[in-house]
Order: structure tokens, then sequence, then C-alpha cells
């Protein structure tokens, strides 16, 4: 759990490690598994998630303080916050095709797919229910962006190896990079405790 | 196609968890008991269904360019009403479903029908096929948190009610990691690949 | 133009639609959730002071605070609530604490905690809160901190919360309540 009484680099090392979105919170599975054959790519998707749950918190934050709360339709958050982010990727897809070219074809075809990816939509739930203030909420987003990069770097890493080794034949594909995310996520269990996080 | 297979298809040969392997986040997350994973099916079953249902209502209404809004908003309507619903009236799964419940709205399963079937198809069709493939989901997440609840628990609960306890009937030491996260990548994991070995079989 | 016009058109309405079916769904369950919640409150305090039958709010430095009357209108103890930081979220934790200063029960439902399903989620149950009947001071901590409460095994975050959070109302309760009231006494006896 987050919450403002935290320091930051407790925050830091709560979403990067102790509870990291994808292997412990089951957030963003499908880019997770889509995305993760080779490691480059998974860099690049890592990069676009980073960019853009950082400043979906930032506007979802601003928000639900200055807009939801102050004119009581806090029911109204679900379906603005999904709004704003679909409407901010393809902002932030139309801002980087002009302006940064190479950038663009680094990310282009992820970003389109980081408005159905949970984890966006998750932290940005999140953080209103945390009750974390304004820079807790940027510090936060950043770091569990950073903790999703950083898993689906080395799990990239292992389904190249996996590719080469020989599994029996229903296990092949999907199967066995389920069953290899598991032992994962059991590595990742290692960290809780940590701190007392 | 016909209705038929229409709705099985949902059930079986295109499961949109266990085939396709989409909206997985919330199966996983979720599925950590047999009450509980059958409570998230129902729930996105219920949005499935309602969002279905209007969009081919409203389908040829909807202008193509503001299409994807449309059934954002369509969607996150329906997302909010079983959210509340539930806080009111199912408390206890309300609370062990938690942020997984506004959740539903990002879950590809629902967009992914509104965008390939409803936005084309009739009332009819549409509303069959959104049964089915809720069907499917909620199968295949129920199953998957009976197993767990099952090895990692020794019980199964249903409908808020303890069928069984194994660890106090024939002394069963439950494995405790398969209620934990790492449990569900390894229960799909050999769903799935159990799934594969079956239609293989078969031909 | 005309499409753009369409567009806009399409979208306000499926906007004021929207927000008007949430807002009458909202408007109708809301009641519905505060009362849920008022009715949970009472049962808690009913269920840590069972013998009580009447509950009277009170307030010390912003923290509020019942005092449970038996039948004879006699004050048999105090129900307070602490929310300890658990492994996911917040514990909401009901106390109720006896005249003799130990604990009476603790009540944590379902509804009060969002800790790991099948794990953590047992401090819900009775085999755990029951350990804390008739505690009092240094006992009200885990077994591995020197205390007389057992953890729930591969949950020790979650119980330690639990235990850390009835300790620190227990100490709240002993220096804001026990405290003020010896005080009290004792201005009294001098006056006399």
């Amino acid at each position: 759990m987050i919450d403002n009484q935290m320091t930051w680099y407790m925050i830091v090392l709560s979403a990067l490690l102790v509870n990291n979105i994808v292997l412990i919170r089951f957030l963003a599975l499908c880019s997770f598994f889509g995305v993760s054959n080779r490691i480059e790519v998974s860099l690049s998707m890592g990069m676009a998630v980073v960019f853009v749950l950082t400043i979906a918190s930032a506007a979802s934050w601003i928000i639900w303080y200055f807009l939801l709360v102050p004119l009581n339709i806090e029911y109204l958050r679900t379906a603005s916050f999904i709004l704003v982010i679909a409407t901010l990727v393809q902002l932030v897809e139309m801002y980087i095709k002009k302006t940064a070219p190479a950038l663009y074809n680094a990310l282009g075809i992820y970003l389109p797919l980081i408005t159905t990816n949970c984890a966006v939509l998750g932290i940005a739930i999140l953080i209103i229910d945390y009750r974390l203030g304004f820079l807790n909420s940027i510090i936060y987003s950043i770091s569990v962006a950073g903790g999703y990069t950083l898993s689906i770097i080395l799990f990239a890493g292992l389904r190249e190896r996996i590719e080469m080794a020989p599994i029996p034949e229903a296990l092949k594909g999907a199967p066995i990079i389920f069953i290899t995310a598991g032992i994962m996520s059991l590595a990742f269990l290692g960290f809780a405790h940590l701190f007392g996080l | 196609m016909n209705n038929i297979k229409i709705f099985t298809n949902g059930l079986f040969k295109e499961n949109p968890v266990l085939i396709l392997l989409i909206g997985l986040c919330p199966v996983l997350a979720t599925g950590s008991s047999m009450n509980d994973g059958f409570g998230m099916g129902i729930a996105t079953a219920f949005v499935l269904i309602s969002s279905n249902l209007l969009i081919s209502i409203f389908r040829n209404f909807i202008p193509n360019s503001i299409r994807l809004p449309v059934f954002i908003i369509i969607i996150s309507t329906f997302v909010t009403i079983v959210d509340y619903v539930m806080h009111a009236y199912m408390v206890e799964l309300y609370a062990s479903l938690g942020i997984f419940i506004p959740l539903i709205v990002v879950n590809c399963i629902i967009l992914g029908r509104a965008e390939a079937f409803a936005s084309k198809n009739t009332v009819k069709s549409s509303l069959i096929d959104g049964i089915g493939m809720g069907i499917g989901f909620t199968m295949a997440i129920t199953l998957l948190g009976a197993i767990r609840e099952l090895i990692g628990n020794g019980t199964l609960t249903f409908f808020g009610r303890e069928l069984f306890n194994l660890s106090t009937s024939i002394n069963f030491q439950p494995v405790l990691v398969f209620i934990m996260p790492p449990g569900a990548f390894i229960v799909i994991g050999f769903m799935i690949a159990g799934v594969r070995w079956m239609t293989k079989n078969k031909g | 133009m005309q499409e753009i016009l369409k567009m806009g058109i399409v979208l306000t309405v499926v906007c004021v639609i929207s927000a008007g079916a949430l807002s009458s769904v909202y408007n109708v369950t809301k009641n519905k959730i505060d009362e849920n919640v008022r009715v949970s409150d009472i049962k808690k305090r009913q269920e840590v002071l069972p013998s009580a039958v009447n509950f009277v709010e009170k307030e010390i430095k912003n923290k509020k605070l019942w005092s449970g009357i038996d039948k004879d209108g006699k004050e048999i103890g105090v129900v307070i609530k602490v929310s300890p930081r658990g492994y996911a979220g917040p514990i909401n934790t009901t106390i109720g604490i006896n005249k003799d200063d130990t604990i009476s029960s603790v009540a944590i439902t379902k509804l009060d905690q969002t800790e790991t399903p099948g794990l953590g989620v047992k401090i819900t149950h009775d085999s755990f809160k029951n350990q804390f009947k008739g505690e009092k001071g240094e006992e009200l901590k885990l077994k591995k901190d020197g205390g007389a409460i057992d953890a729930i095994t591969a949950a020790t975050i979650s119980s330690r919360a639990v235990a850390n959070g009835v300790k620190e109302g227990w100490d709240w309760y002993m220096k804001e309540v026990r405290g003020q009231e010896s005080r009290v006494r004792s201005q009294g006896e001098k006056h006399e």
C-alpha cells in the first residue's frame, strides 16, 4: 500500500519491486505478453508506457481534484478518466509524429495500444483511492511504469531463450510463457516484506 | 452464421480467455476463489451483453469516425452502473473485486466485441454473441478460481458459501502459492495447454 | 460541415444520456451504500461489547469513541476505531475495551480491509480476532514481537498491522480516556 506518509524512495521501491504492477498486481498483461518477444521492442514499449502513464495520471489527478470533486460528480470518474486517457494518447501520438519522427517510429505502433492498457486507468484510479498528493502521484506513476519496463525487459530476455528450448508440444507458445511468468512472479514475491512494505 | 454457431463460438472455438487470450488481467487477478471468479465473470458478462445490445441497436446512427469514443462512453456507463449496484447490494463481492470492477472498461473483450461484432451485426445476433462470449469468459474465470482455491486453500466457495473444506475433512495441507500471484500464471498456463491438448487429440 | 455537426450532436446526446443515467443510479444506490455502512458500524459496536444495550458517542481530540451502557445504565466499556496500514490498504478495526482495561473483542469484517484473498484476509476470521480477548498492554503484539498474538501463516504483515493497530488504539485509550479520568478524579479528591 502507498500513502502520503511514505518517503519518496519507499514509494519507488514499492512500485518497482514489491508490488510490481505486472507480476504481482496483474495489470497490463495484454501488452506484457503481446510485445515481450524481443528486448528492443520491449524497451520501446516500456518507454511509451512511462510517458503516457505519467501524463495520464497527472491529468486524471487534476480532473478529479479540480473538476469532479468540486462539482460533486464523482460518479463520472471511470467515464471521464478513460476519455481523457484516450484523447491524451491521440494528442501525444500527433505531437510526437510532428516534432520527433524518430521517436514516433520507435513508439508509434504501441501508442494506440496503451489506451486499452489497464495499467494506465488502473493507476489513475489508484492514486485517487490512495489519496496521494500531486507530487507523490507523479513519483508513483513513474515508478510503476518503471516496474513495468523492468519486468517486460527481463521477461523478453527469458523468452528469447525459451524459443530455442525443447518443450512438450502442448506447452509450446502461450502456456510455457505463462508458466515462465509464474516462476518470475514467484521470484518477485521474494521482495515482499522488504523494508516492511 | 446461424445463432447456435454464434453462441457456441464464444464458449469453445473462440473462448476469449483460453483460446484468444484476451482480457486476462481480471481473470488472473480476481480468479483466486471460485466465488470471486464467478462474480467477476457475471459482472463482465453483464457489461458485455448490455453494450453489445445497445451498440447494435444504434449502430446506424453512430458516425464512423467517432464510433470509438461513443463505444467507450457506453461501456463506461454500464461499468459505473455495475460498480454502484454491486457496492450497494453485493457488498462482500464488491470488496473482494475492488479496483477490477472499474477496470472492466479497458477489458479488451468488451471493446473488441463492440468493434468486431456488434457494430456490424443485427441486434439479435449481437445479443447472442454477447451471451456466448460472456458465458465463455465466466466459465474460464470460475474454473481458474476453483482450481486455485482448491489447491491453494483446500476449499470451494460459491455464492458466498463454503461448499467443502479439505483441510478440515481429510487434513489436506493447502499449497499457499496457488492463491498467491504466481499460482495464477501457472494454473492458466496449464489450463491453456490442457485445452490445446484436447483440441489436438480430437483432430 | 454537416458531418462535423452530426458528430457533435451524436457525442453530446450520448454524453448527456450517459451522465443522466449515472446520476440517477448514483442517487438511488448512494443511500443504500451509506445505510450499509451505518448498519455495519452499529453491528460491529454490538459485537465488540455484547452486553451493552446503548452506545453514547463522544469525541476526544478529534477522535470518536463510543461508551457502551448496559441495561442498568452503567458504563461497561468503550469502543474505539483504528485504521492501521496493512499489506494492501488500511484495515478498519473496531476495538472494544472493558472497564478493567482488557480488550473485550476486536471486529474486522471483509469490507474493512483489502488484504490478499485467501491469505491476509484471514485477519477477519474469528480464530485470529479472538486471540485479543482479555489481553492488554504488551500482550497486544505478535509473538514474534514479544506479545501474545499468533500471526497468520504467510500473512505476517497483515497480522502485525492489526496487532499494532490494536495496541496503538489501546495506548491512546489509556492516555486520553483513562489518563483524563484519573486526573479528574485526583483533582476532585484534592478539593475535598
